[in-house]
């Protein structure tokens, strides 16, 4: 007896077709279905994300909810991918943020490379508070250089591209010493073998506010940014590799007003031998171009006052009154201006210090700059 | 003047009993451990060779005994070698100072006897804490302080768990396996350092052999009661177990209950063939649901960070991990699915070849090669062994190589230097050589062309 008779019946009892029928609607069907229940994957979906709102910045996390989350899935803020993807539990993962532009993002959930959930605008960056760029000159010294190496006026760091510190003038090279925090105390230690380049800055940096509420000024490095204040070092891109520069003193960028004023001094006799017309102040503070006193005459020798002996120091031999006549770099300063950030006002003492001798003033009289007829206190 | 002349210093029995009665007195006054070892060892090799005659029965004790005396001459050579006026005793491994000082502070606690505020901290820190420490500290509070008699304490917990192996396998796979398996065991020179030592690997290994044996008669045993009896001891072991190692309990159950599944695979060859077929789908489902995934993920994760704290100490170290990951540990959260790949795959390659000969960078690295190289050897005859070994005796056979993959499992995905692994190793070790020695055995005798079955071998048995 044939298997399929001439009727299309099996073994000459069911009809094939009904058997095909049968066994797909009782077996294939069902194991279909339960196979698809067996090996079907829980869709993954995104409930929320807290928060929804942050400030752009660096370091930030946030944490999505969801269902069915899984190991290995990533998310994502419109095209930009989260940095990582931290899964907590089925329900829960943490998220390092990417560097996002201020702006609102869809929230997209990735398995693999295939979108599976998307809440759409549920995160918005906010801009941060307007950090302005400023320039500042700042005096100081290049570190560790060879012994013939220096800079020429003009110099940009880097060399190429949009600069962020530019030499506006620069000194004969010296032995080298860096100034070192030690506790409490600044200490001068000499770098054998190294020598060091003076010179005046102009930087470019960003002003930020410090943990204590004050605002600084910070330049970029290529590990940290380095705050624009007396002893910190810059570390610039220069033409042949990193350099480095120690500030010694800062100063705003803005051409200094000046003051032309009398200054009475009282000298010895071997002081008075050796002041000059042209002498230009070095003391700390008056270092950087432009903003440093100079001797413009010299007007006169007298007998000291008993007044302006006692206000000096303890001089040796027969104390003179020597009367100068100065020019004067000055800032405007709350209280009116200033010169090495002390007041600079008629009957104020001046140091006047050279690399030969330092001498105190007091000053007698004041010409103020043209456009600023009289101190103008702050 | 009359009669034969007797030699002067002739010495009756009873004479020889008392000089002998003496000696082993004044042993026991300096050690006390000592002799309680010597008779332990009598027993111990008495037990041993139970049963076996003829040459197999010299050539065993010739083994047993000579590993017996230069585990001996090894801790005799410690004290000699120690110079006692600078510190108080000497140790074979910087942890076993530490560890033995460790178990004299209990044992003083215990007695009573004054302590230094730090040693009492010290005695009771989490790190490295176990129940074998409270083992030394009351053989302490019987025979005394014996930092050196605690290495036989070791020797012997060692001893012990190998002859117990040596015995089962005996009966499964035949005398040469056992033998040459034994031998491995015995005087190979990484398990030869461990089995002196005064930490816990000898009672560990003791303990699980054991269990392993256990696990045999509760399937074999005749009576039921002894079925019951082997079922208790087990389920206690693993509870003493957990005490004496970390995780040491899930160890041994993992490695039973894989045993067995593997044994009752086995021995129907057409459920394991169903089993094959079946496995990887019953896999995918299992695996399809997130909670299972992210537990894998998570014990991923977690043997990443193990093997990251291991490459972060001193020594020789080796890395499992992507690069990346190593800088900073908190990147093992954000394990992607390709690096956590690699790893399990870098983790197991790395157990069996780690450390590469051509890698070896000083002298004591040098001096281990050839136990490498061995250790290679031991690992290629594994595989035919373990397929031998299954013709042979499918429930021992399964139940060495549940022990031996949990064990080496374990230790490879945690592990991230060189000597810890080497260390480590040895919790598989005991139970590989076994395997690789039939291996060895089969083929010889393939080699030689012995038609049948070799003149060693025990027909093969069943289940129970």
């Amino acid at each position: 007896m044939p298997i399929v008779d001439d009727r299309g019946r099996v073994a000459g009892r069911v009809n094939l077709l009904d058997a095909f029928v049968a066994v797909f609607l009782l077996v294939v069907v069902p194991l279909g279905y339960g196979a698809y229940l067996l090996f079907r994957t829980p869709k993954p979906k995104l409930v929320g994300i807290a928060p929804t709102t942050i400030y752009q910045g660096p370091n930030v996390r946030i944490g999505i909810s969801g269902l069915n989350l899984r190991p290995f899935m990533r998310v994502s803020f419109d095209t930009i991918q989260g940095r990582t993807f931290l899964i907590g539990s089925t329900k829960f993962a943490a998220i390092d943020m990417p560097d996002l532009a201020p702006g609102t993002y869809d929230v997209v959930l990735f398995d693999y490379m295939q979108e599976v959930d998307r809440l759409p605008k549920a995160l918005t960056v906010l801009p941060q508070a307007p950090q302005p760029l400023i320039e500042m000159e700042v005096a100081g010294s290049f570190l560790y250089m060879p012994g013939t190496a220096s800079f020429t006026v003009g110099t940009k760091f880097p060399p190429t591209g949009d600069p962020i510190a530019e030499v506006l003038a620069v000194g004969p090279p010296s032995p080298a010493d860096i100034r070192v925090r030690a506790g409490d105390v600044t200490v001068a230690v000499p770098v054998p073998g190294q020598s060091q380049v003076p010179a005046t800055l102009r930087v470019k940096c960003s002003v930020s506010a410090a943990p204590d509420g004050t605002l600084q000024c910070n330049v970029p490095g290529p590990r940290a940014t380095a705050v624009v204040a007396p002893d910190s070092n810059l570390t610039l891109a220069g033409p042949n590799g990193w350099v480095n520069f120690q500030i010694s003193e800062a100063h705003a960028t803005a051409k200094p007003a000046v003051a032309r004023a009398r200054v009475t001094f009282i000298v010895s006799a071997a002081m008075l031998a050796r002041i000059k017309v042209g002498d230009t102040d070095k003391s700390p503070g008056a270092g950087a171009l432009g903003h440093a006193a100079k001797i413009v005459s010299l007007d006169g020798v007298a007998a000291a006052s008993a007044g302006a002996l006692a206000r000096a120091s303890i001089i040796a031999g027969e104390p003179r009154a020597l009367t100068a006549t100065l020019v004067v770099p000055i800032q405007q300063a709350t209280g009116g201006w200033s010169y090495k950030r002390e007041p600079f006002k008629i009957g104020g003492s001046l140091v006047f210090e050279t690399r030969d001798y330092v001498v105190h003033g007091e000053v007698a009289d004041i010409t103020w700059p043209s456009a600023t007829a009289a101190p103008s206190p702050r | 003047m009359s009669g034969p002349a007797q030699p002067a210093m002739a010495i009756g029995p009873m004479g020889a009993a008392t000089i002998a009665g003496i000696a082993v007195g004044v042993v026991y006054a300096l050690s006390p451990l000592t002799v309680l070892f010597a008779i332990a060892m009598a027993v111990m090799l008495r037990w041993a060779v139970r049963g076996i005659d003829g040459d197999e029965r010299k050539w065993l004790l010739v083994l047993l005994i000579g590993a017996v005396v230069v585990r001996v001459a090894a801790v005799a050579l410690l004290f000699a070698s120690t110079n006692h006026a600078q510190v108080p005793f000497g140790s074979f491994f910087g942890d076993e100072e530490y560890f033995i000082k460790r178990a004299i502070w209990l044992r003083n606690v215990g007695t009573g006897l004054p302590v230094h505020g730090a040693d009492l901290i010290y005695a009771f820190d989490e790190y490295s804490a176990t129940s074998y420490l409270y083992v030394l500290a009351f053989v302490q509070f019987l025979v005394g302080t014996a930092p050196y008699g605690v290495h036989l304490v070791g020797i012997a917990f060692y001893l012990f768990g190998a002859i117990l192996l040596y015995r089962v396998v005996r009966s499964s796979f035949g005398r040469m396996p056992a033998f040459i398996g034994l031998a491995i065991v015995l005087l190979m020179p990484t398990l030869f350092a461990w089995s002196i030592s005064a930490l816990k690997d000898p009672l560990f290994f003791a303990l699980s052999a054991v269990t392993l044996s256990g696990a045999v008669n509760l399937v074999r045993a005749r009576l039921w009661r002894h079925r019951f009896v082997a079922a208790g001891a087990v389920a206690l072991l693993c509870v003493v177990l957990a005490t004496v190692r970390q995780g040491g309990a899930v160890l041994v159950i993992a490695s039973i209950a894989l045993g067995y599944a593997v044994a009752a695979l086995v021995i129907r060859p057409r459920v394991l063939l169903a089993s094959i077929v079946v496995l990887p789908i019953v896999i995918g489902a299992i695996m399809s649901r997130p909670p299972v995934q992210l537990r894998a993920y998570n014990a991923v994760q977690a043997a990443a960070g193990q093997h990251w704290g291991h490459v972060a100490t001193p020594g020789w170290v080796y890395k499992l991990l992507d690069d990346r990951l190593y800088p900073d540990r908190s990147e093992i959260l954000d394990l992607r699915a390709g690096e956590a790949l690699r790893f399990l795959v870098r983790a197991v390659t790395g157990y069996v070849t780690v450390p590469l000969p051509w890698d070896a960078q000083s002298t004591p690295a040098l001096a281990y090669l050839p136990e490498q190289l061995f250790w290679y050897v031991l690992v290629a005859l594994f595989v035919p062994g373990v397929l031998f070994a299954f013709r042979r005796d499918a429930l021992v056979a399964a139940l060495l190589f549940g022990y031996a993959m949990v064990a080496a499992l374990m230790v490879a995905v945690t592990s991230g230097n060189v000597g810890t692994l080497i260390r480590h190793r040895g919790l598989a070790l005991p139970y590989i050589v076994w395997l690789s020695a039939v291996g060895a055995c089969e083929l010889l005798t393939a080699a030689r062309g012995t038609a049948g079955a070799p003149a060693h071998a025990l027909p093969a048995r069943t289940l129970s």
